[in-house]
């Protein structure tokens, strides 16, 4: 049998790491390439089929109500601020502070969805009347999965910080769910302008 | 885990346990999006089992083995 040869120790590095030398930044950031291209691919599908029609919205169809999207919209800027706020408190190991700025964060964030029941409803018209409505509610249904994913993480997160000694890696955990609620609150902020205000403008 | 470029060793790895968790997963989102085609009701429940995987699989995954030492800026710290 060959004998191993040790060709060297590593005992001293450090076994969490936070950003780009984590394991677990990088399945968050190739999550976010997937998600991000994704909905390029339904942005792109929808501005093609509006150069099919005279009128967009097409002719008896409202345009998207904009009160409700605009208020989520400013609900998930502020949700920004306490994501902001314990990513940094998990960078410093802090770990009541996580924990504090995890709940204010789980408060700022669950209105994002009940809002969004009725941001889908504001479309102002059904899937399944015209290309036009079947491109919007895609769109915006596809990002709702992806709210609905880092609410319930959020949540979670946030449940087991309470209930259980939580080791060390999640602080690096905490760091990427912020960053990955960036993204969510990026791109909701790109479909708002193209799904709810775009009609107006283009 | 390396450096990107020059694949110094940079910091170790803790690799979680064995789970069947993954693997419900996969069949929940097998409930979900097959369900779909029949019933929009198997979205919801696929999710709402969905949840209880990601409950088990967090819970199960959440667990120390060892101290661990915590890269936090420029100096490593010593955590249980």
């Amino acid at each position: 049998m060959r004998r191993l040869r040790p060709a060297g120790d590593v005992a001293a590095l450090p076994s969490v790491t936070f950003g780009p030398k984590s394991l677990m930044w990088w399945g968050t950031f190739g999550f976010i390439v997937i998600e991000g291209w994704t909905s390029a691919l339904l942005i792109v599908s929808y501005l093609y089929l509006r150069q099919n029609y005279e009128t967009w919205p097409p002719l008896r169809t409202p345009y998207p109500s904009l009160l409700i999207p605009t208020i989520n919209v400013l609900v998930m800027l502020v949700s920004c601020i306490p994501a902001y706020v314990v990513s940094k408190a998990a960078e410093r190991l802090d770990e009541a502070a996580v924990k504090r700025w995890l709940l204010i964060m789980c408060v700022a964030v669950t209105p994002t969805i009940v809002l969004r029941w009725w941001e889908l409803w504001a479309i102002n018209t059904r899937w399944d009347t015209t290309a036009y409505g079947s491109a919007a509610w895609t769109i915006a249904g596809f990002h709702t999965s992806l709210l609905l994913l880092d609410v319930v993480d959020t949540i979670g997160l946030t449940l087991f910080y309470y209930v259980r000694k939580m080791p060390a890696r999640t602080f690096s955990d905490t760091v990427d769910n912020s960053t990955y609620w960036y993204f969510t609150v990026s791109l909701w902020i790109a479909i708002y302008l193209i799904v709810y205000v775009g009609p107006r403008v283009i | 885990m390396t450096t990107l470029f020059d694949a110094r060793p940079e910091s170790r790895h803790y690799h979680p346990p064995d789970s069947i968790w993954p693997l419900y997963l996969a069949g929940c989102m097998g409930v979900v999006f097959i369900g779909s085609i029949f019933s929009p009701y198997f979205v919801l429940g696929g999710l709402g089992l969905s949840l209880i995987g990601l409950a088990g699989w967090g819970w199960t995954g959440a667990q120390s083995a060892t101290r661990e030492r915590v890269l936090a800026g420029d100096s490593i710290v010593e955590m249980a």
